[in-house]
């Protein structure tokens, strides 16, 4: 398990001793310490609860994954108290630019951070393996987090109230018994395939080349892409500036290319000069990929449940990989939560399957469209986006079809079970099932007041309050936004999405709305 | 009721129908496929309704299918 594959590292970790004797129990178990794995962790061990994380590899690994982190992701990351040094390392941006042929003005371009007075931008760049960092420091923070480093899942047997699971490691296997198994596995889920669970979808015939560089360059921070650049005729070209000097470069390169040769120094070096001209760069990372789209039927299986990119896959043109295995985590942990302190009822996992494959079909939905956009499948497919280029040079109205990626913004779930319909007019403010938009709020900001349990966010409503529900009083811009009168209120989930709203609230109507958005469990505390 | 007109709505309909001929002259078929695009994408943002274009879509869609491919496809758009 150490590190057979001869993987790059950016951090060693080194092997975790296996529990003496050969079997081993938990209430929680995490299979996989990537972004997602490692989120899940620290929020369900935030709020308490023992979780124990098996990973494959006994280092977080060096690779060239995810850098575009959103602004919700960063709320959320916020949310789990790592907020601050992921923005802090990360490159700042908003706006994104699209270039056709050798035209040096965009014929699109878009700001990702339309509403601004928010405490986060649009976007960070960071390399994933910071953002990994930051969640492993987090979770080493709290004792009732035990993550098992070259520790590997070889089997999975559910059992009744649970899962039993067979894991390796170098100094011998044990049997370990878990309430719950949250699967957060990576693409190729072993726990996915052992359950003989589906992953259907769809492979697009393209290749990218993926060229991660270290080279002094200025360029504004914002996200520019190109159709038909001159640097790579008839296809497309996309840079982005990470943190130290390193530069992502993905270069489309076509269906029918040989993938090992494509990577070599000496046939990657002329992409990079032909763009760039002749500067002086380092090779970081090269890689080639190939995109699919797919997710699962379901999500939660019993007691075993799926997150990240072993319950769907996306293609990155609108980061929605690891933004949208973080919106999985937000939407399960406090979920978990309420079930494991026997606050909520099981059934609840329920509306994280729904609300989870909601989330993971508007993702498919963008990035299959904007793959679409970017490797036409058919000679009309081809001349239709040609001719929304075309347009676009000239006419304002055609610029918004073209499409370079849409990126990940949080998804809104109007049909969630666990929302209470509107009952008075609203002409502004945010929908029940809806994400809360920050705004500033006394010296700090909305969100942060928010936090990660039930508030009524209220403009000077006086009443008695359910237990285990904060008020938080809201005034001038937040109120605003919020679309809220004096003595109005917001009834708000744990993960920060609108439950209920109201012009002027009873007591009865918060409690009915809050036993509504914990699943209807008449087992409230 | 359908927000698509499909009753008679134009005159002229020998000189816009040359003016669509001459839309393609001299050009490859690849041209030609762009330049019809470009019309369609014209038009669509001149109709403004995002309705009105789906359905004249659907229509298109429907037009050049056999009676029993309709059917197919109009069940199972009731049933979305
Ligand atoms: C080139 C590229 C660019 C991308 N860019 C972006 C982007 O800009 N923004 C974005 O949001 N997303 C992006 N993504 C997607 C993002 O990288 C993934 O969505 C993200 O890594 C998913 O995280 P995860 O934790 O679900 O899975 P992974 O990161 O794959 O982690 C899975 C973990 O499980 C462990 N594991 C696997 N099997 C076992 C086992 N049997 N037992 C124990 N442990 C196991 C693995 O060792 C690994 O640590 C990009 C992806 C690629 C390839």
């Amino acid at each position: 398990m150490a590190n057979v594959q001869g993987i790059p590292v950016y951090k060693e970790v080194g092997a975790t001793p296996a529990p003496t004797g050969n079997t081993d129990s938990a209430r929680v178990v995490i299979v996989g310490a990537g972004p997602v794995g490692l989120a899940m962790a620290l929020d369900l061990g935030r709020r308490g609860h023992a979780v124990t994380v098996l990973n494959r590899l006994d280092f977080v690994a060096h690779a060239s994954k995810a850098i575009c982190f959103s602004k919700r992701s960063l709320d959320i990351l916020d949310r789990l108290g790592v907020g601050d040094p992921a923005v802090e390392k990360g490159v700042t941006w908003n706006v994104g630019k699209v270039f056709w042929g050798n035209d040096d003005d965009p014929v699109y371009q878009f700001d990702a951070l339309p509403v601004k007075g928010q405490k986060r931008p649009g976007f960070i760049n960071i390399q994933q393996y910071y953002i990994e960092e930051y969640l492993l420091e987090g979770c080493q923070r709290l004792a009732n987090i035990d993550i098992r480093w070259g520790h590997r899942v070889d089997a999975v047997n559910p059992v009744d109230d649970g899962v039993e699971l067979s894991v390796s490691t170098l100094d011998g296997d044990y049997t370990l018994r878990s309430e719950w198994l949250i699967a957060c596995d990576g693409a190729r889920s072993t726990v996915r395939e052992k359950l003989g669970l589906d992953f259907e979808g769809r492979v697009f015939e393209d290749n990218f080349l993926i060229a991660d560089v270290r080279m002094k360059h200025e360029m504004p921070s914002e996200r520019w892409f190109w159709f038909d650049p001159p640097f790579n005729p008839g296809r497309s070209a996309l840079m982005h500036k990470q943190p130290d000097d390193v530069w992502r470069l993905d270069f489309q390169l076509g269906w029918n290319v040989d993938r090992e040769a494509a990577i070599r120094p000496e046939n990657v070096k002329p992409f990079i000069r032909a763009m760039l001209g002749d500067v002086e760069f380092e090779q970081e990372w090269y890689s080639v990929y190939t995109f699919q789209c797919r997710r699962m039927g379901r999500f939660a299986h019993g007691r075993t449940i799926f997150a990240g990119d072993s319950a769907h896959l996306v293609s990155p043109f609108g980061a929605r990989g690891c933004n949208g295995g973080l919106a999985d985590i937000d939407n399960l942990g406090w979920k978990l939560d309420l079930v494991l302190r026997g606050a909520a009822d099981e059934t609840l996992i329920e509306t994280y399957n729904d609300e989870a494959i909601a989330t993971a079909d508007e993702n498919i939905l963008n990035s299959t469209r904007s793959t679409d956009f970017l490797t036409p499948k058919s000679a009309a497919s081809q001349a239709l986006r040609d001719a929304v280029l075309e347009l676009a040079r000239d006419h304002a109205f055609a610029r918004p079809f073209v499409n370079s990626g849409r990126l990940s913004t949080p998804v809104s779930y109007p049909a969630s079970a666990l929302s209470t319909p509107d009952s008075d007019e609203w002409q502004a403010g945010i929908g029940p099932g809806s994400p809360v938009l920050d705004a500033p709020h006394h010296d700090g900001w909305l969100l942060d007041a928010i936090g990660d349990e039930f508030v009524l966010l209220a403009r000077g409503w006086k009443g008695e309050l359910p237990a285990g529900v904060r008020l938080v009083e809201v005034q001038e811009i937040a109120a605003d936004r919020l679309g809220l009168t004096e003595g109005g209120a917001y009834l708000v989930r744990p993960d920060q999405y609108v439950a209920a709203r109201w012009k002027s609230p009873t007591a009865t109507g918060i409690e009915a709305a809050l036993i509504r958005a914990k699943g209807g469990s008449p087992c409230l505390h | 009721m359908s927000a698509l007109k499909t009753a008679t709505n134009l005159t002229g309909h020998d000189d816009i129908y040359e003016g669509l001929v001459r839309l393609h002259e001299g050009l490859s078929v690849e041209q030609s496929l762009r330049r019809w695009a470009k019309l369609v994408l014209i038009l669509a943002n001149h109709i403004g309704d995002r309705t009105v274009v789906e359905e004249a879509i659907d229509m298109a869609l429907l037009s050049a299918m056999l009676p029993d491919e309709c059917r197919t496809i109009l069940d199972w758009q009731q049933t979305d």
